[in-house]
């Protein structure tokens, strides 16, 4: 499987719903807006930052604070919730890790298709509310891999 | 800090810290049978196996990702009296196996933990392959009598492989194991049981599992290059070959309960880390002709000596670091070398001279040191540094060059513990509650590490802390409902 961490059975079985739901889901989404300034101060008032992805997910894609979070809006340490909806949208690492080699120079430092998966949560990598880090990069400190959503270079 | 009762008030969560705060503003309180702290391979062993023995088991993991170092782990794991070796007719035997770990050890290692390492190492090749890990290849690593090295047989790397088979038996069983949940407490009561942990998440929030039994399993230190230079000051200016996570926070934690602490001093080194990256350089690459010049284009030491020795030579030189130099000859040579490719660590020059221009060398000064090399090699005889082992020369371009500095690979001190894997205080007495295992322990590998060793180290104690702690918590649930 994919995207899980050890220990998450339940969001395990909602995966595979997801999956199935993410090209739909995809074309649905609507074209390129800018966030409004209201709903950017919205993400920066909840969550103390104006970096991450909620911006895009809030401005351009429209979505709701609980698209992410789902109605409990508390993540738990492993923040099941919330990579079940990354997954529900972009995809399992099955999808992602041949999608992200098709566009890299490179094919052998691949993010989605790494060492670390495939149980490696997206959340790992990807922040909503604050400047994203390749986890890579740690070990790999030769690495470029640009992150989509951080505003500062 | 001296904290014997769970908290349920006290300064708001923002302002935590580990040594301000009178007392912990407590978010809720859990309870459990055991805690497993670390989920690394030691941790992720112990967490299924007591599990399995009927325990409610908490796997606490401080990073974002499970799997420790151990998912790092390219080598392999020693075990003797395996099904896979009798299957290649290898004449092998724990005893073998206890002899060459102990002299690898250089003796000071604790006899009765390397005795369980050996006896219990093929019945833990078989419990990894039970859960779906592949260990029936077999080859062999410096230090070891026979071939005893388990690992994939088909070329995936070994660490990689069991830690995917332990995660998915976690997810199939409905393991509880946590990410980015720090334990900054265990507790111990006025009788000197322990009796739980305190647990900080990544939102700041502060929790409390009540258990009678926890874990150790949170690995060594070496990532933490502050600590590694107070036990080993020789090692100052290293860089560190471990995941992030590996700063030995364990330690303090088993330390602060009264943990004994062992074997601290020594750390094992590598000289050859790629610089700017915590990959290894494999020693292949210098046994199969590879030569070491500094950032001026000179050799500097006999590239076959001793690790320490190789790695304080590459210090000296000026910025701390050297280049590998290469050829295509030895690129053919060794496999792992496509791999440095894929990684982006290398760097090519069609001529001796391209290739010193492209690192910022006097070209002529670089080609002589080829040429002198050369000569060296055809004559077998290195008159300037007495390399005794020249396979190849350097000649056939394009030629190779990786960047290298020495890195803190494994330290092997750490928690005493015993052969049931309590963690010891400093009169030898077990602490009751308190067990550990891997990387966070100090005996079993005594002075130095045999590469293959500690993944075998990771399961067998992993195990034995695991069963163990789950027939101390069966025992300590019945005094309490008699109690009751």
């Amino acid at each position: 499987m994919q995207v899980q961490r050890s220990g998450f059975a339940a969001a395990l079985i909602s995966l595979v719903g997801a999956v199935v739901l993410a090209a739909g889901a995809q074309a649905a989404a609507p074209k390129a807006a800018a966030p409004t300034p209201e709903q950017a101060a919205a993400v920066t008032r909840v969550a103390g930052s104006t970096q991450g992805i909620a911006l895009s997910h809030i401005g351009k894609l429209k979505l709701e604070c609980k698209a992410c979070h789902g109605e409990r809006m508390t993540p738990t340490d492993n923040e099941t919730t919330e990579n079940a909806a990354c997954v529900a949208c972009h995809g399992s690492y099955d999808k992602l890790g041949p999608q992200t080699a098709a566009k890299l120079k490179n094919k052998n430092i691949n993010a989605h298709a790494s060492h670390l998966g495939p149980e490696i949560a997206c959340t790992v990598c990807h922040a909503a509310h604050s400047e994203s880090k390749a986890y890579c990069v740690n070990c790999h400190t030769n690495f470029v891999m640009p992150m989509p959503g951080n505003t500062k270079k | 800090m001296k904290r014997r009762t769970f908290l349920a008030s006290g300064p708001a969560a923002g302002a935590l810290s580990l040594f301000g705060p009178a007392a912990w503003a407590v978010s809720r309180k859990e309870t459990a049978d055991v805690v497993v702290i670390g989920s690394g391979g030691t941790g992720l062993t112990a967490g299924l196996t007591a599990q399995a023995d009927g325990a409610k088991v908490i796997v606490l993991e401080k990073m974002p990702i499970t799997g420790g170092n151990t998912q790092l782990a390219a080598g392999g794991m020693n075990a003797a009296d395996t099904r896979f070796q009798a299957q290649r007719k290898i004449a092998d035997s724990w005893r073998t196996m206890y002899d060459d770990t102990m002299k690898g050890g250089k003796n000071i290692n604790d006899p009765a933990l390397v005795e369980v390492l050996a006896k219990n190492s093929a019945a833990s090749v078989d419990w990894l392959s039970s859960i779906g890990a592949d260990m029936s290849g077999v080859g062999r690593m410096a230090g070891a009598s026979e071939d005893r090295t388990h690992r994939p047989a088909a070329g995936d790397a070994v660490g990689h492989n069991i830690v995917h088979a332990m995660r998915q038996t976690a997810i199939q069983r409905k393991l509880d194991v946590r990410t980015n949940s720090r334990v900054i407490k265990i507790f111990r009561n006025r009788a000197g049981r322990v009796t739980g942990v305190l647990v900080q998440n990544k939102f700041g929030e502060v929790y409390s599992i009540e258990a009678p039994v926890v874990i150790l399993a949170s690995g060594g230190f070496s990532a933490d290059l502050a600590r590694v230079a107070q036990y080993q000051p020789s090692y100052a200016g290293f860089s560190s070959t471990n995941q992030p996570g590996a700063t030995g926070d364990g330690l303090d934690l088993g330390a602060e309960v009264g943990g004994q602490l062992r074997d601290m001093q020594h750390i094992q080194i590598h000289p050859t880390q790629a610089a700017g990256s915590k990959i290894l350089i494999t020693e292949a690459v210098r046994g199969n002709g590879a030569i070491l010049v500094n950032s001026q284009g000179k050799r500097f030491v006999n590239e076959l000596t001793t690790r320490d020795a190789a790695s304080a030579a590459i210090l000296a030189q000026p910025g701390g670091t050297a280049y590998l130099i290469l050829d295509q000859d030895i690129r053919k040579s060794l496999k792992q070398i496509e791999g440095y490719y894929h990684l982006e660590l290398v760097k090519e020059g069609n001529t001796p001279e391209d290739l010193a221009r492209t690192l910022g060398m006097d070209p002529a000064t670089f080609k002589a040191t080829l040429d002198t090399y050369n000569s060296a090699q055809a004559a077998k005889k290195d008159a300037e540094f007495g390399r005794p082992d020249m396979p190849r020369p350097v000649k056939t371009g394009p030629f190779i060059a990786i960047g290298v500095r020495p890195g803190v690979h494994y330290t092997m001190g750490g928690l005493a513990i015993n052969t049931k894997a309590q963690v010891l205080d400093k009169d030898g007495k077990p602490i009751p509650g308190l067990y550990a295992g891997g990387e966070v322990t100090g005996g079993v590998h005594g002075a130095n590490r045999l590469g293959g060793n500690s993944i075998s180290e990771t399961i067998t104690f992993g195990r034995i802390a695991g069963a163990e702690a789950a027939k101390e918590a069966r025992a300590a649930r019945a005094t309490s409902v008699k109690k009751a």
